[in-house]
């Protein structure tokens, strides 16, 4: 084989490496159980904690972050649970394993693959159940490992767009 | 000058420019701070950043620091504190240019905190009230 073609072949390196880097990031799968029928412009957002091995204040804190902001960019005022008048949003951490950033850095091919499941349910001001759906968020690989704060985002992204589908 | 026979000096000037033009480019394309917006309903919440001890009022602009980490908690009398771990996430554009001068734009960007960016670059935050049952 002459060095032309091997020069050649050695370009795809780092085109190989660019693509394992990009492909395969943080993703989510939606569920959608009851499609809503009309979309709230105000909403208040409670997050329940339902797992066995507790999730962190901070990464509440975070994926509640990660929500509200998806929320606001979509034009919906996030509010807080006081005000009892309008529609409430209830999201139920079911399972959130973190898995490990350093082997999905240092080994891929799964290990270290992170993963949270997650129920929504969106009730009107008269506390009825509206629309309710499940999404499951992971992440197996990303830049320098990724981080599990993609799999908020993600999850966050699926939740906007179940919302803001609504049949009106 | 011929090294190896094939590498002439004028070829090895456009590396040596782009190794010093590539040093740090983080650093002088990213900044050193970042703005992240701030709010929260209801308004007026005390923010504290607990890594650097500084406070701040919601609705606000803060200028962060892109060196270090940041924890933000937001707190009011009659609600329940609430705690928002920004991260650092290293910019890959910068990382791989910086990769160009041999790795020491990467370290310098990485210390001056070019080489990150800080999220989310918002946060918005509704307390829930303390009921008294708990």
């Amino acid at each position: 084989m002459n060095k032309e073609k091997i020069q050649k072949r050695l370009l795809f390196i780092p085109l190989l490496v660019m693509t394992s880097l990009l492909v395969g990031c943080a993703s989510s799968k939606l569920n959608v159980l009851k499609p809503l029928d009309s979309q709230p412009n105000t909403v208040s957002l409670t997050l329940l904690d339902n797992t066995v091995t507790h999730v962190s204040d901070e990464d509440i804190g975070n994926f509640k972050a990660a929500l509200s902001n998806s929320l606001i960019n979509a034009g919906i005022t996030v509010v807080s649970t006081e005000r009892k008048n309008v529609p409430a949003i209830v999201g139920e951490i079911k399972e959130y394993n973190e898995g490990s950033r350093s082997l999905r850095y240092f080994v891929g091919f799964g290990a270290g693959k992170g993963s949270m499941k997650t129920a929504w349910k969106v009730i009107d001001s008269s506390r009825k159940e509206v629309a309710s759906c499940s999404i499951d968020g992971s992440i197996a690989s990303g830049v320098f490992g990724g981080s599990f704060y993609e799999v908020h985002d993600e999850v966050a992204k699926s939740f906007i767009i179940f919302f803001t589908s609504a049949k009106e | 000058m011929n090294l190896s026979g094939r590498i002439r000096l004028p070829a090895l000037f456009p590396v040596t420019v782009m190794t010093l033009v590539l040093n740090g480019c983080g650093t002088v394309f990213g900044g050193l701070s970042q703005d992240v917006k701030l709010s929260s309903d209801p308004s007026n919440v005390q923010v504290i950043d607990s890594v650097t001890g500084l406070k701040y009022k919601t609705p606000t602009n803060v200028s962060l620091q892109k060196n270090s980490s940041h924890s933000l908690e937001f707190s009011k009398e009659g609600y329940k504190t609430e705690v928002v771990a920004l991260r650092r996430e290293a910019r890959f554009l910068w990382w791989f240019l910086d990769a160009f001068s041999l790795g020491l734009g990467n370290l310098i960007d990485a210390a001056t905190g070019g080489l990150f960016d800080i999220k989310p670059n918002q946060v918005h935050v509704a307390l829930d009230p303390i009921k008294k049952a708990d």
